[in-house]
């Protein structure tokens, strides 16, 4: 077995830790920072690097059921999704933390401070808490890929689902680990029948309920995952251990720039730094030494108050609840060090202030085509309601063409509601014309179309089709027809789902040929207006520019600018293509060759005509 | 934060700054992988998803012996900026003895192409650096990669730049190494050429 650096990303990491403890089956659905574990994993398995079963499973709460089933043979097992994805795969994590599980199974949820790329900054350990499961809290990617061997023994020790939570800073961190190539190991399936677990009745669950509490008992005693302190050496030789009254508890990546900030700040040697592991259930000796031994105790970690609130002594204990530490957004550095002088009665810190700069936000791609789409949307559904969905399209609400994002799937729900609520208004109601990614449609958007189509709602659905699921890297979609392993499955289409959902009103269209695009619109809008009509389903298809798995069939406009502009701002404020710059009133526009990638849209939206091929 | 100036080599903080699409992951992946086949221990830090169509992009590296891969005020000994304003929102993250190193092409934000706010004049933007820390390069790196040929290598160009400054403590091999981890072969030799137009210019302006 030969040894060697590399550089691993922290989901890299653990996808390694998955594959060298003998999991024999992985399932996922994408989310920012939780994507690159399946993506890792997924990659492998074309290769022919493993054997082990990987799915990018249609969402969280199914991947999660698949994982489990394997775990119930027998078999080590994973699921993996971002912090939101375990709202939807909540269902099944509660009842089987009742079950319990026969094969080790890691839940593996990326929580995401900040939040950079997420609708919340939830914390999922209070989701193990509230299901009673343990939650390990790595600080790395080496220690990301390093517990999943015992958090498969633990698993298996207890016969309880464990929950890993790294954070986009463990998850994104990059980190040089020494890898060993090894063989992967393989378990056969053995399921064996236990209905009082696998199948129970609420009799059997109350039962169920007791030896779960009782597990998580034992589990808060378990050595595997104990904290510990982390300055014992300093605080030893200086003989200081109590010499303020004082500690600190830690945990995730939190503890890490902790160590640093204390060691800057002189206080190493005086100031106790206990780290914790298993957030929950925390250990209750380590709870009350800390309650006999000081007077007070700051608790630093993201982003809710999980060891906070079982640390029971709001006299002495600080942090979230006491208001010292601020109670949203991540623990930076910067925050850190201002806690913490705080804490340890250190005079406030010196900064210059940060120079004022103008800020950046996303947007769409040059030549993206939702932005055609919406533009389209904006035109033909003029003072509409726009429910949007998650994904890249998201940033529709840039051009003003989405008006609420709540969750994967709520665009079509949130359609109905509209709907529901203005319909009273009757023709004075304001259109409604909800957008949903192809792969948010297959995730969350059919049992909502299936009720809005019997509750009797009327709206027009855009579904934007760009054959990939974009936002997080393009995994594939079930319209691809083919596993990850490379064999050919059966392709399950947006059109004839939506179809046996019972719209009866349904185009397919190419946002690119956008007057076209306009008319399946007007006539999608019409259906919902006519006496016999209802829901209207266009789907705008045409691949995302950034795929390289997908080819492009359009042939590529040189555009330029004609002597009819005048600088009106239109094409870049209203559209913002990333290619077109504004150079002020009066003056022309200018295209960036570089960026355009000659998709056309604009010559059809300047109302000056003033854009043209050339 | 304080920051203690040093003799050897402990640690480098190498903060990034540049706006979605400009190939700074690329970069920062080059930079870490220079420094592990230099026999460095290296963390990085990066963000992903939603921020980097078009937003502001921030990553880190920290060679040496550190228990955080992040970067907080005042703790970045060189700061990296593929464009002019990210150079200036990201100068809290330096100290006096910091080196930076600006790309001075601008990207205008639609914030400002919309008419909310004004882009900073560059020469106020390179004064305002300067005055603040112990160096400043500057240089046109699409130019460098236009002179190697390669559109896209502007950020290869500008890793060139550092890696000749000789911050990092590795060898020419090293950095050659780190180009062939993070590029296609197909991409190698285009790049190694923009590499080494600004490895030259990072030697001379420290040389």
């Amino acid at each position: 077995m030969s040894k060697r650096r590399e550089i691993l990303l922290g989901n890299e990491a653990i996808a390694r830790g998955l594959v060298e403890t003998g999991c024999t089956m992985t399932t996922s659905y994408p989310g920012t920072p939780a994507s690159e574990i399946v993506g890792t994993l997924a990659k492998w398995k074309r290769q022919g690097r493993i054997a082990m079963h990987v799915e990018w499973s249609i969402n969280e709460k199914v991947a999660f059921e698949v994982a489990l089933a394997n775990s119930y043979a027998g078999r080590r097992s994973a699921v993996s999704m971002k912090q939101v994805g375990l709202n939807v795969a909540s269902d099944p994590l509660m009842s089987a933390a009742y079950t319990g599980v026969a094969g080790g199974f890691l839940v593996v949820v990326a929580d995401d401070p900040g939040p950079h790329s997420s609708q919340t900054e939830q914390d999922s350990r209070f989701s193990a808490m509230g299901a009673l499961l343990p939650v390990l809290d790595p600080a790395d990617p080496r220690e990301a890929r390093d517990w999943i061997r015992p958090a498969f023994e633990l698993s298996e020790r207890y016969q309880v689902p464990v929950l890993l939570r790294p954070t986009t800073r463990v998850c994104h961190a990059r980190q040089d680990l020494e890898v060993a190539d090894g063989a992967e190991s393989e378990s056969a399936a053995q399921f064996k029948k236990d209905p009082a677990r696998w199948a129970a009745t609420p009799k059997f669950r109350f039962l169920l309920h007791q030896q779960l509490n009782d597990k998580i008992r034992r589990i808060a005693l378990d050595p595997s995952f104990q904290p510990t302190l982390t300055n014992a050496g300093a605080l030893a030789e200086a003989g200081s251990e109590r010499a303020r009254g004082a500690c600190v508890v830690a945990s995730g990546v939190v503890h890490a720039h902790a160590v640093e900030l204390m060691q800057e700040l002189g206080l190493w040697e005086t100031l106790p730094l206990f780290r914790v592991r298993q957030p929950y259930p925390l250990s209750p000796t380590f709870r009350d030494r800390l309650l006999a031994d000081y007077d007070r105790v700051l608790v630093l970690e993201e982003t809710y108050p999980v060891i906070e609130w079982q640390l029971q002594d709001r006299t002495r204990v600080q942090g979230r609840t006491t208001g010292l530490v601020p109670n949203a957004g991540e623990l930076l550095p910067e925050v850190l060090e201002d806690l913490l002088r705080t804490f340890a009665d250190l005079p406030a810190a010196v900064r210059p202030q940060p120079p004022t700069a103008p800020g950046r936000r996303p947007t769409l791609c040059a030549g993206c085509p939702h932005r055609a789409a919406f533009h389209a949307i904006k035109k033909v559904f003029r003072k509409g309601i726009y429910p949007g969905d998650i994904g890249c399209y998201t940033l529709g609400l840039n051009l003003g063409a989405v008006d609420t994002v709540l969750c994967m799937g709520a665009s079509i729900s949130q359609a109905t509601g509209f709907y529901f609520a203005h319909r009273k208004a009757a023709e004075a109601a304001p259109p409604i014309a909800a957008t949903i990614g192809d792969s948010t449609f297959y995730h969350a958007g059919i049992p909502a179309l299936i009720n809005a189509v019997v509750q009797g709602a009327r709206f027009v659905l855009v579904v934007l089709d760009n054959g990939t699921t974009a936002m997080t890297g393009h995994q594939p979609t079930p319209a691809g027809g083919i596993s990850l392993d490379g064999r050919p499955v059966p392709k399950v289409l947006i059109e004839d789902l939506v179809r046996a959902c019972g719209v009866k009103h349904l185009a397919v269209g190419d946002p690119y040929r956008y007057r076209e695009f306009t008319a399946l619109l007007h006539a999608a809008k019409a259906h919902t207006q006519a006496d016999d009509g209802g829901i209207a389903v266009v789907i705008a298809r045409r691949p995302c520019l950034m795929d390289r798995a997908q080819t492009s069939d359009w042939q590529a406009v040189q555009v330029r600018v004609g002597p009819d502009c005048q600088g009106c701002g239109i094409c870049t404020s209203q559209f913002e293509c990333p290619a077109l710059e504004d150079r002020g009133k009066d003056q022309p526009i200018r295209i960036d060759p570089g960026l355009c990638s000659g998709c056309g849209v604009c010559i059809e939206i300047c109302p000056h005509h003033a854009l043209e091929v050339q | 934060m304080s920051h203690m100036p040093k003799q050897s080599f402990d640690y480098l903080r190498i903060f990034f700054a540049g706006v979605g699409g400009q190939g700074t992951l690329l970069a920062t992946r080059l930079v870490g992988e220079a420094a592990l086949a230099a026999g460095l221990p290296v963390s990085m830090s990066e963000i992903h998803g939603m921020a980097q169509r078009g937003g502001v992009v921030e990553s880190t590296i920290v060679a040496g012996d550190l228990a955080s891969p992040m970067i907080a005020a005042g703790e970045a000994d060189v700061l990296i900026a593929f464009e002019p304003l990210e150079g200036l929102r990201a100068l809290g993250k330096c100290h006096a003895e910091s080196l930076v190193i600006v790309n001075t092409t601008p990207i205008i934000p639609f914030t400002v192409a919309a008419g909310q706010g004004d882009y900073p004049d560059l020469d106020e933007i390179y004064r305002r650096i300067s005055s603040q820390v112990q160096r400043l390069i500057r240089l046109d790196a699409a130019a460098l990669a236009r002179e190697a040929a390669v559109d896209k290598a502007g950020n290869v160009a500008l890793v060139g730049v550092f890696a000749g400054t000789g911050r990092l403590p590795a060898d020419r091999s090293h950095w050659e190494q780190g180009l062939g981890k993070v590029l296609p072969e197909r991409l190698l030799a285009g790049n190694l050429k923009a590499f080494s137009l600004g490895y030259d210019l990072g030697a001379a302006e420290i040389g």
